[in-house]
């Protein structure tokens, strides 16, 4: 996979990403960019460019909500949680993407 | 949503959160980078910051994200607009100019109108108060003589409270040591203070003892007249004074800018009882009271209305065509609503202006429309590119709107106090002539569509067009320039030549004539003259007599050279009647009159010269004559004769008088005597009783001012119920009147002034922009060998054209008017000229240009 494919791919499900790391627990933004690195085992990179317009976004839709923190060393920094209404989305979320995975896997398994 | 309304309220706390949360992510990134893979500091921050890509465009993205962006944009429009005004300073100080003194004129009429329409009276729960009035069903008056009906409804109404009566006077108040003053004061019923939320400064306010049948006399006197007459002194509490004949003691002084109900300075009890007198009799009242808890004006109209029919069923000869009518004070005389009617007539110049100001932006949007298209093709959007032209034109406006306020601030004070020494009135106490914050938000709203106009018009226009025409068109105005620059010219040429010379006209009649003769105004005394019956008292009939006493002393006063009266002082807010005249058929024409005495026209030195002078026996009341002005008699009568003519004040008018007048005389050499202001050319005999109050004049030997206090000590002499008023030399009564006219003068001809400014150069905008646009053709046709006077005729033909068609136009729409004086045609023959001339000089620079330019610089031209 290269980088230009693995952006692509990422464009559409970013929000999904964000979702999903979310609901383990709260997080600021350089945490949730690692989080999904790790959990991906390195082959997922989130943009860090597009992060945050992506947290903001997800704000003003009501699905995340967030405030000031302070990490272990004691820095100052914004903490992302999901809210009721970001749990109901992430559920449907996955739903429709596992439908789309499976759907894809299907056609590439006939192919 | 609240998430939302943070995000963009908090404009200035989501950019410092941006930042910090920008920060922060680098500053974990650089530190997992050394912690991680090993590199040094600097070499991993700088890793950090390629990771995160361009970090300018995350600003970007996160502002659009709140809905922020535009305010960036408007930033950068706001300076782009600074830097056009400053390259085109002739252009930028023609337009902020017009467009201040349609803002100023417009903010002080809208000030002056809601001063008058929903005036701040200060009165505690001033909305609920209402005011009762007989409707008089017969001549659509109001009867005032109402006591019979206060006490009714005083007793009766549940849904007003606090009901009560005030009555006006003027009295003389006399103080023990001899000083004299002429005060208006106001007799109220007890209620009346309550409503008014009198608190006194010093003593108390009016009881209810004081109402008492056998109660002394007392007064309350306001903080005006309290310094005026006794100098602010403490000690005239309890102070016995004489108003008019009764003496009566000071209980207490109102604090400062206490007037009510208008402009009141002095409260005494209203005692009278309608066991008193006959209904429909006994003084003039204004009745006012306040909406009970609970009820509305509509529940008191129907409470009324019952109460109202009742009593006109009850005293059908009295009351049959009275009907009681509940008004809210703050709306009394209906004006609330015309007012900001009133206002859309200011509106319209303001929209002018803003069109004008827009044509001429429009001449040099086109210039720029390549960049327009330019920029919409790299990908502006059309909203993006007007609101780029709105934001240029807001600057405009906003300096147009604060040297406006400027103008308002400093003008305001001064025309309002014209206004009232005109109207022969002080203002009402609550009347604030400085600006208030609802005016200054009018002119904020005013600069908005003013932008709105100048930008949008011509960004709506430049935006219509793609790239793709301008690619596809060879050279020329895409913008179909020439069609629109020639309606723009028709009319601004058209409007020009027809409303130039009307403010001419009208700033040269308000100027001072100087062809006029000169009136020895300085040797003449004038003053007013009223009978006031004092508090308790009846209204006298021996008022004509009293007056006719205080002529003949006059007369007798050493100096005196001549003692005469008039119905009024002409040129003060003089109104027209409608005059009927019986000439073959009956024509009805609207003039000015004057009641006078017999000698009057002979005591201001005017000349009869033709018929007969007023006699004596002319007063009595059955003799009807009147004598006319030689120049309105020739204007209305014509060649004909107009002694033996009959003229008629018919009936519903302000001067309503029976039967028919015969001319029996014309005067020449009035207008100088009648003074500055407006025009009288009606005189009919007069008869004192007829009149509240007179105006006398007297022609001395000396100095007149001199005489003023021998003319107090005489009135006084005679009764002391006559009361006397605004004395004078007469130089000094008419000076209102000719600063006045001055003003107004000065104030119309800036409005012309700017009119023609600004259609001299809006022609000369477009018709040298319309060449230019040209340049093209020119150079070619030069290149071909065409004749240079032919192109040159070409170029001027069609430029005369357009301002011939204007001059057309202009000339029908005051075909009727103006161009019928030949004053009137003479200027608009000047108008017209000045427009053709500046219209061949707009023409001839860029004509001459194109000539000389080489036929490939002209293929290059756009």
């Amino acid at each position: 996979m290269n980088a230009r494919t693995q952006t692509d791919a990422l464009r559409g499900s970013l929000d999904l990403l964000i979702l999903k790391t979310l609901s383990l627990e709260p997080m600021h933004g350089w945490g949730i960019s690692q989080r999904v690195q790790q959990s991906s085992r390195g082959v997922l990179e989130v943009n860090q460019g597009s992060l945050y317009p992506a947290l903001q976004r997800l704000e003003k839709e009501g699905l995340v909500t967030s405030e000031w923190g302070r990490t272990d060393n004691n820095r100052r920094a914004r903490y992302y949680r999901l809210t009721a209404r970001g749990r109901r989305a992430l559920g449907e979320e996955l739903e429709s993407w596992k439908r789309f995975a499976a759907g894809l896997e299907a056609v590439l398994r006939t192919a | 949503m609240e998430a939302r309304a943070r995000l963009l309220f908090g404009r200035r706390s989501a950019e410092a959160r941006m930042e910090e949360e920008l920060q922060f992510h680098l500053e974990m990134e650089t530190e997992r980078l050394v912690r991680e893979d090993g590199l040094d500091t600097k070499e991993a921050r700088r890793r950090a910051h390629v990771m995160f890509g361009g970090q300018d465009s995350y600003r970007e993205s996160m502002r659009e994200g709140r809905g922020m962006a535009w305010l960036s944009g408007l930033r950068l429009d706001l300076k782009l607009g600074v830097r056009m005004l400053v390259k085109y300073p002739v252009l930028t100080g023609a337009s902020v100019l017009a467009l201040a003194v349609a803002v100023a004129l417009a903010v002080s009429w809208f000030e002056f109108m809601s001063n008058m329409a929903v005036p701040h009276l200060g009165w505690p729960d001033e909305d609920r108060i209402v005011r009762i009035q007989n409707l008089d069903l017969e001549t659509a008056g109001v009867e005032r003589r109402s006591l019979h009906d206060y006490e009714l409804w005083r007793d009766q109404v549940r849904s007003i409270t606090d009901l009560s009566a005030a009555s006006t006077t003027t009295y003389t108040l006399t103080t023990d040591d001899g000083l004299n003053a002429t005060l208006v004061g106001v007799r109220v019923t007890p209620a009346a203070l309550r409503l008014f939320g009198a608190r006194p400064l010093l003593g108390r306010s009016l009881t209810d003892a004081d109402y008492e049948a056998d109660a002394p006399p007392v007064v309350m006197i306001g903080f005006d007249a309290w310094h005026r007459v006794f100098g602010g002194d403490r000690s005239v509490l309890g102070r016995v004074v004489r108003l008019g004949t009764e003496h009566v003691s000071v209980v207490g002084v109102m604090p400062e800018g206490f007037e009510p109900p208008m402009n009141h300075e002095l409260w005494t009890p209203l005692r009278e009882s309608a066991l008193g007198y006959e209904r429909r009799s006994g003084p003039p009242l204004s009745v006012f009271g306040r909406l009970a808890p609970g009820s509305t004006i509509e529940a008191a109209q129907a409470e009324l209305r019952v109460i109202g029919e009742r009593t006109a069923a009850a005293f059908p000869e009295t009351h049959g065509r009275l009907r009681p009518e509940v008004v809210r004070l703050k709306s009394a005389n209906d004006m609330a609503g015309v007012a900001m009617l009133l206002n859309i007539p200011f509106l319209l110049f303001l929209i002018v202006v803003s069109a004008n100001v827009a044509t001429l932006l429009f001449a040099r949007t086109a210039t720029r429309e390549s960049e327009i298209a330019m920029r919409i093709a790299l990908g502006a959007s059309r909203r993006r590119v007007i609101l780029q032209l709105i934001a240029e034109a807001l600057v405009i406006t906003s300096l147009g709107a604060l040297l406006g306020l400027a103008f308002a601030q400093a003008g305001f004070g001064r025309a309002m106090d014209l206004f009232w020494e005109v109207q022969q009135m002080r203002p009402p106490y609550f009347f604030d002539s400085e600006l208030s914050a609802p005016g200054i938000l009018y002119v904020v709203t005013l600069a908005m569509l003013g932008a709105a106009i100048i930008g949008a018009i011509p960004g709506l226009r430049a935006t219509r067009r793609q790239l793709r025409d301008l690619i596809g068109q060879p050279g020329g105005s895409g913008m179909k320039f020439g069609a629109v620059a020639t309606v723009v010219i028709v009319v601004q040429v058209a409007l020009s030549v027809a409303f130039i010379p009307v403010a001419i006209m009208n700033a040269q009649e308000l100027l001072p004539d100087r062809e006029r003769t000169p009136f020895p105004a300085h040797t003449h005394l004038t003053g007013r003259l009223a009978l006031q019956p004092g508090p308790g008292r009846q209204d006298r009939a021996d008022g004509a007599e009293l007056l006719a006493e205080v002529q003949r002393r006059l007369i007798a006063q050493p100096g005196v050279v001549a003692a005469t009266r008039a119905s009024r002082m002409p040129g003060f807010n003089h109104p027209t009647t409608t005059v009927e005249i019986d000439d073959d058929s009956i024509r009805i024409v609207r003039a000015r009159a004057l009641a006078i005495d017999p000698d009057f026209l002979d005591a201001m030195g005017a000349r009869i010269i033709a018929g007969r002078a007023f006699s004596d026996t002319d007063v009595m009341a059955d003799s009807r004559v009147a004598i006319v002005d030689e120049a309105w008699a020739r204007e209305t009568f014509g060649a004909r004769n107009a002694v033996g003519r009959r003229i008629r004040f018919p009936a519903g008018t302000d001067n309503q008088q029976d039967g028919w007048y015969e001319i029996v005389g014309l005067v020449e050499g009035m207008s100088s005597a009648v003074g500055p202001g407006s025009y009288v050319p009606l005189f009919h005999p007069l008869r004192p009783e007829e009149h509240e109050a007179i105006q006398f004049y007297l022609r001395t030997e000396d100095q007149p001012a001199a005489h003023a206090p021998q003319v107090h000590a005489l009135v006084a002499g005679v009764d002391p119920d006559l009361v006397i008023s605004d004395i004078a030399t007469l130089d000094d009564a008419w000076r209102p009147v000719q600063r006045a006219d001055r003003f107004f003068a000065v104030a119309l001809g800036l409005v012309g002034l700017i009119i023609v400014l600004f259609a001299l150069m809006g022609v000369y905008a477009l018709t040298s922009f319309s060449v230019a646009q040209r340049t093209r053709e020119i150079g070619i046709r030069a290149a071909l060998g065409a004749n240079p006077r032919r192109i040159l005729a070409s170029i001027f033909s069609r430029a005369l054209a357009q301002i011939g068609l204007g001059i057309i136009a202009g000339m029908l729409l005051v075909s009727l008017t103006v161009a019928r004086s030949p004053e009137g045609l003479r200027l608009v023959a000047g108008v017209a000229a000045a427009m053709v001339i500046v219209g061949l000089i707009a023409c001839t620079l860029p004509a001459l240009r194109a000539l000389r330019i080489q036929p490939t610089e002209a293929l290059r031209a756009e």
